[in-house]
Order: C-alpha cells, then sequence, then structure tokens
C-alpha cells in the first residue's frame, strides 16, 4: 500500500514538472524561459529553431519522467522505496533547472544578439497620488477570520480520548493557520500600489480589484486549510478510515487542490495585464539582468523582499536582500534537512533491528527513534499472540515489514510495538497503562527472548521472597 | 506625479527625484500645496533607504520647492513664495546649458521648443 501512495506522490511530482515546464513558453506575457521578449519575435527563425529544440527535450524530460516512476512499484523494501523516491526526486529537479537555466541563458544571448529591448532597464515607476492613498480605511475582512478560530475547535468536539489528545496539536495548528492569514492579509493591505499604466485612475481600481480578490483568496485557503487539518486530525487517529486512503487524501487535498484556485487567480491576472495592454501603453521594465537563470531575483538595488516570479505562479525572494537571503538560504537548508534527515533515518530504521538489555531491576528495549525501561515489578502479565492484527498509528513507523513506535493496537489499548510481521510470535508484555508488544527477526530468538524474561521474573520473585522476614 | 527612478543611471536616486519634482512642479503635474508621500512610503514604494528620499525632499526643501511640516508631511510651496527666491544662479546656470547646446548645434528653434512646452503650460 505505502508503495502505490509513494508512487502516487511520484506521479504528482511528475505532474508539477509539467506544470512549472507549461509557463516556459509564455506568449500572451511575452516571456520565454523569464526573459522578456518583444511580441514579433516569436516569428524569428532564430527563436522559431530554439522552440523547436525545446519542444524535444521537454518530450524526452516527459516521457523519461513518467517511465521512471514505475521501478519505485517494484520495491518491496520501505527503505529502497523511500531512497528512490528521493533519487527520483533530486535527479529530475536538477534536470528541470538545467533545462530551464540553459534556456534562460540561450534566450538571453538570442536577445542580446538581437538588439531587442523592452520598456525601459532597471528602473521603478511609482505614482505619488497612488502613493498616498490611505490604506486603512478599506478592508474589513479580517472579520471573516472570527468563525474560522470556532472551527479551529472542531477537533475537540469528538469524545474518544485518543481523539482529545491530537486535537490539541491540530487545534494549535489550525490557530496558527488563522494567524498567518491575519498576517498576510494585514501585508497585502499594507502593499504598495503597483503603476500599470501611468493612469492613477485605472491603476488604482486594478490595484482595489487585485487586493480584494487576494483578501478573498486568503480567506477561502484559511478555511480549507482548516478543514484539511480536521480531516487530517480523522485520519491519523483512525476515525476517518484506512490510514493509507487517507495519505492520498491528505496528498490531493495538500498538494493539487489548493493549486486550482491560486492558478485561476493567475490566468485572470494574465488576463487583465493582456486586455490592458491592448486597450493603452503598458509600463515596462527590462529586469533580465537580475534573473539568475530566470528563476532566482537577485537585486540588491532594491529593498523588495518578494516579487512576481517570471516561471510559474505566486512570488520569488529578492535575494538581494538580508531577508531574502535568509529566507531562501533557510528554506534550502530545511528542505535539504528534511529529504536527507529523513532519509537517513528510514534507511538507518530497516537496518537497525530494535534490541533489548537486561539488568538486575528492568530490561531496556531500544530502537532508533523509540525506547522503553520496563521495571520487572510493573509487568503484570507476558503473553504471546500470533499476529497484531488491527492497529492504529499514532506516532511510529509501519512498513510492509515492520512496525515500530506508538499504537493504538485494538482490545489492547494505547500500545508500544517493536514487531517483524514476518516473525509468527509475538511477545504481549501487559503494563498498568501501557502493553508492548515485542518480537524478533525469528521465532527461535523471540523464544529466547521470552525464556530470559521468565527467568528474570522468577528470579525476582524468588528474591523477594527470601527477603521477606518471617 | 508619476517618478520614474532608473537604477542604471550615473545620476543618484536622490538627485533624480529632486529633478523630476521640479519638472513636474513646471509642468503642473504637481500643484502648488498638494502634498508629497511621506519619507517612509516613498522609500517602500520605490524600495530604497528612506534617508534617500529624506535627502531629495531636505534639498528641495533648501531650494524652496517644498515646505517640510511635522504634522502634514511634505507639500509642494505655494507658487508666491516659491516666486520670491532668489534666481539669480540659475541663470547662469542657464547660461552655461545654452552655450553647451549652441556649440553642440541645438538649434533656436528647438531650443524655443523647449521653453514653450514648460512655459506654455503655465497661466502666467
Amino acid at each position: 500500500m505505502v508503495t502505490w501512495i509513494m508512487w502516487g506522490t511520484l506521479l504528482v511530482i511528475w505532474f508539477s514538472f509539467l506544470f512549472i515546464l507549461s509557463f516556459l513558453i509564455d506568449k500572451r506575457r511575452r516571456m520565454l524561459f523569464g526573459v522578456t521578449v518583444p511580441s514579433d519575435c516569436m516569428e524569428d527563425p532564430e527563436v522559431l529553431e530554439f522552440i523547436n529544440r525545446y519542444q524535444k527535450r521537454k518530450k524526452r524530460f516527459t516521457m523519461l519522467g513518467l517511465i521512471f516512476t514505475f521501478p519505485i512499484i517494484y520495491f518491496d523494501n520501505f527503505a529502497w522505496v523511500y531512497s528512490y523516491f528521493n533519487v527520483y526526486l533530486v535527479i529530475f529537479f536538477v534536470w528541470l533547472y538545467w533545462i530551464i537555466y540553459q534556456g534562460n541563458r540561450q534566450m538571453k544571448s538570442i536577445k542580446s544578439a538581437q538588439g531587442w529591448r523592452v520598456g525601459e532597464k532597471q528602473a521603478v515607476y511609482v505614482d505619488t497620488k497612488l502613493s498616498k492613498e490611505d490604506k486603512s480605511e478599506k478592508q474589513p475582512k479580517l472579520f471573516w477570520l472570527i468563525p474560522a478560530l470556532f472551527l479551529s475547535f472542531e477537533p475537540l468536539l469528538s469524545q474518544h480520548p485518543l481523539l482529545q489528545s491530537a486535537a490539541w496539536l491540530m487545534i494549535g495548528t489550525s490557530i496558527f493557520l488563522c494567524l498567518l492569514a491575519v498576517i498576510v492579509m494585514i501585508k497585502l493591505k499594507r502593499t504598495s500600489p503597483k503603476v500599470y499604466t501611468g493612469d492613477t485612475g485605472t491603476d488604482q481600481k486594478i490595484n482595489d480589484t487585485w487586493k480584494a480578490r487576494w483578501m478573498t483568496l486568503t480567506l477561502i485557503l484559511t478555511y480549507y486549510f482548516i478543514l484539511f487539518n480536521n480531516v487530517i486530525h480523522r485520519f491519523i487517529t483512525g476515525s476517518g478510515g484506512d490510514i493509507g486512503m487517507g495519505f492520498t487524501v491528505v496528498i490531493i487535498m495538500g498538494s493539487v487542490l489548493p493549486l486550482v484556485p491560486l492558478l485561476i487567480m493567475h490566468r485572470m491576472r494574465v488576463k487583465m495585464v493582456e486586455d490592458l495592454r491592448q486597450d493603452r501603453e503598458l509600463l515596462e521594465v527590462d529586469e533580465d539582468d537580475y534573473w539568475i537563470g530566470g528563476i532566482i531575483y537577485y537585486n540588491p538595488n532594491v529593498k523588495k523582499t518578494f516579487v512576481s516570479t517570471r516561471i510559474g505562479i505566486g512570488s520569488s525572494v529578492n535575494f538581494g536582500t538580508t531577508a531574502g537571503k535568509w529566507l531562501l538560504g533557510g528554506s534550502v537548508i530545511l528542505t535539504l534537512g528534511l529529504i536527507l534527515g529523513s532519509w537517513a533515518f528510514v534507511v538507518a530504521e530497516e537496518f537497525v533491528d530494535p534490541k533489548i538489555l537486561w539488568d538486575e531491576e528492568a530490561m531496556y528495549i531500544q530502537s532508533l527513534a523509540y525506547s522503553d525501561e520496563i521495571a520487572y515489578e510493573s509487568i503484570q502479565e507476558v503473553t504471546t499472540i500470533e499476529e497484531l492484527g488491527n492497529t492504529t498509528k499514532t506516532n511510529g513507523t509501519a512498513t510492509a515489514d515492520y512496525a515500530r513506535g506508538s499504537f493504538n493496537v485494538r482490545s489492547y489499548g494505547k500500545s508500544r510495538v517493536y514487531v517483524f510481521r514476518e516473525t509468527p510470535i509475538i511477545l504481549v508484555i501487559h503494563l498498568e497503562d501501557l502493553t508492548v508488544f515485542y518480537n524478533e527477526p525469528t521465532e527461535e530468538a523471540t523464544l529466547a527472548v521470552l525464556d530470559e524474561l521468565h527467568r528474570r521474573l522468577e528470579d525476582r520473585e524468588d528474591r523477594g521472597r527470601s527477603n521477606c522476614p518471617l | 506625479m508619476l517618478l520614474k527612478i532608473s537604477f542604471e543611471s550615473p545620476t543618484p536616486i536622490y538627485q533624480q527625484i529632486r529633478d523630476q519634482i521640479i519638472l513636474a512642479m513646471a509642468k503642473e503635474a504637481l500643484l502648488p500645496g498638494e502634498n508629497l508621500p511621506t519619507v517612509r512610503q516613498l522609500a517602500k514604494d520605490i524600495g530604497v533607504n528612506p534617508m534617500t528620499i529624506n535627502k531629495a525632499y531636505n534639498l528641495l526643501k533648501d531650494e524652496g520647492y517644498l515646505v517640510i511640516d511635522r504634522r502634514q508631511g511634505a507639500r509642494i510651496q505655494d507658487a508666491g513664495l516659491l516666486k520670491n527666491e532668489k534666481t539669480e544662479y540659475l541663470i547662469e546656470a542657464l547660461e552655461l546649458i545654452l552655450s553647451e547646446a549652441k556649440l553642440k548645434g541645438v538649434t533656436k528653434e528647438e531650443l524655443s521648443k523647449v521653453i514653450l512646452r514648460i512655459y506654455g503650460k503655465r497661466r502666467d
């Protein structure tokens, strides 16, 4: 099941790569590989040849990208699945970046050789009348976040104790989302108006319209993600159905669906600029030199941290500012850390088996991520079962081969699990408020642990009797 | 008025702001008594340090084009008061510019057009 989910995720990644590629030839914005070009350049033979070459490269990338999603299905070991997933991600991401970077460089050299110039180079237009606008009077939309705060507490409505314990984490996340929305909306309110035409009335109208639209979208996305958060809560606590199904729903809800309104907004904006272009002359600025490879914006001359992106939708960070350096550097380090860290963990978890250490008073179970100290006096009973049965993971790792971590095991409740699924015997150690499930990779080794545990429990009992005063 | 700030120009940014505000006043795109954006707002919109805007505003104030009020911010000087300022230095500067123009072949007609474009829009 996990393999199929990872394959589905690879497909989503493959689609998102194609989505990015679809922005490379943007005739409406008159942009090729993030380079602004005049509208009539599309008929230029050199540009046509360049586009032909790119189409072939894109075809190769698309085909190989799809073909190489399939091998993941044939791995039965989660560490291999996850390793393949990361290798695919890195190789195709670098390849995609290389296509964009090379295309951007070639297009810049064509533009320079042809002497094309679009708009003023490295200039900023500011309408002093728009700058004076009082930004505090409009958009009382922040009030619409109040119901969202109430909705954040929805996970508490469930009565099950397990749901209650996870609920607070979800509530915290939802409140964080509300706060984030407040910050975004205040930022939007204070955003400097953009000069499109130089006509104050027209520019004012466009700026107001877009500000209102972005605010509405922020609200919609906040509600959406709070509901999404509540759905995650249902799945991770097992009340929403199968966890695998939940993971698929989470991937679709968390990545694909929110892109739809963003894409619609992007298209609307492109259309608006296109209409304006037909009605009147637009004030254009040629900022090609500030775009490294068409993706990274580096302009130390201005203090703006965010600028409209050239390839794709949304904003890019200005790497030339201190905040931009921290944001970009931080997110790269964080992403690499998450990928490499989780990768190292999954691989190590696969190859390092849990082990037991014994001493006079307690036994210690140690795995890579979890450990338990079990005092002999706290053990109420030790039994064995053949298989684990129905479980719900609360915090742990569950693959086809093993399950480790905190689980909710049916008819046992709150449990700690260190189990190899293939071994036909599992020790069940009953404690006062917890049940520990443990076995070794083989039946013989598991039985040896059981014997050792019985021996130590008996020894302790004998010692207790001999110490008892007559 | 529309300010166009070029980061590639050898002219410093504060000088570009100062020059364009004077040009806008002459063309009546900025009227006497009209408020200008605050230093912080303009700095944010252009994306430069507030000190740069402050320098431009102070220069304009020293030259008599702006009045800076603590509560109302920067506003364009009243036309009557502006005319009381000394103008000899301008005539001297103009003489130099006109001499350069003459030597470099700018014709009288071309100069007249510029003068008419600036003076023609003014009511007086």
